[in-house]
């Protein structure tokens, strides 16, 4: 029983560990970018070429902006489904954080953003390479 | 329920705090590698969390 306890504290460690140190990476590439005057490009597109469920997101916003809502759902057709989600998540973890209470999303809204994140992904795949 | 292995105390463990598991924070690596928007999630999503439980007698953490 000691055993497997320190077993799982060395996994737990290791895991906070890499996942502190991508974020630790993650915040100098940005501020790397950012210091030579261009928009950061996302790391794991730039290292793979795979696109994220959120590529296409700020170029779609821009679309929206300039009233092109065909643009805007190519380059990302999961917008309303993130932004509703976003809206929804903001306001619930606002009212908790104004009544001190522990910040906590109902599962049914986590599996939600799970699977918008999911489906999100999928489709940059169905739409193909050029909205990445 | 089993005795607290430092005191002997039956009492029931309390919960004192919920902390990020490993899983957790596998998925927030995860987040921050494919939408670092979003990587806030596992820490507002108990599914991500595993509790830490003390005996409320001598205070030492217990399973
Ligand atoms: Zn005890």
């Amino acid at each position: 029983m000691p055993i497997l306890r320190s077993q799982t504290r060395l996994i737990y460690q290791v895991t906070r560990g890499i996942a502190f140190g991508l974020f630790g990476f993650y915040l100098l590439w940005n501020a790397a970018w950012l210091f030579s005057g261009v928009l950061p490009p996302s790391i794991l597109t730039e290292a793979t070429g795979i696109p994220c469920p959120t590529t296409g997101v700020t170029r779609g916003m821009a679309a929206i902006l300039n009233g092109d809502w065909v643009q805007a759902l190519l380059w990302n057709p999961l917008m309303p489904v993130y932004a509703g989600l976003l809206i929804y998540s903001a306001i619930v973890l606002g009212l908790q954080f104004i009544r001190r209470k522990r910040l906590v999303l109902r599962p049914i809204i986590a599996r939600f953003w799970m699977l918008a994140l999911t489906m999100g992904w999928a489709a940059k795949f169905v739409i193909g390479p050029q909205y990445w | 329920m089993a005795a607290c292995y430092i005191c002997g105390s039956e009492e029931r463990p309390v919960m004192v705090k919920k902390n990020l598991s490993a899983g957790g924070w596998a998925l927030f690596a995860v987040l921050v590698l494919f939408c670092i928007p979003l990587c806030w999630l596992p820490f507002v999503i108990d599914g991500c969390k595993e509790e830490e439980w003390k005996c409320p007698s001598c205070g030492v953490r217990r399973a």
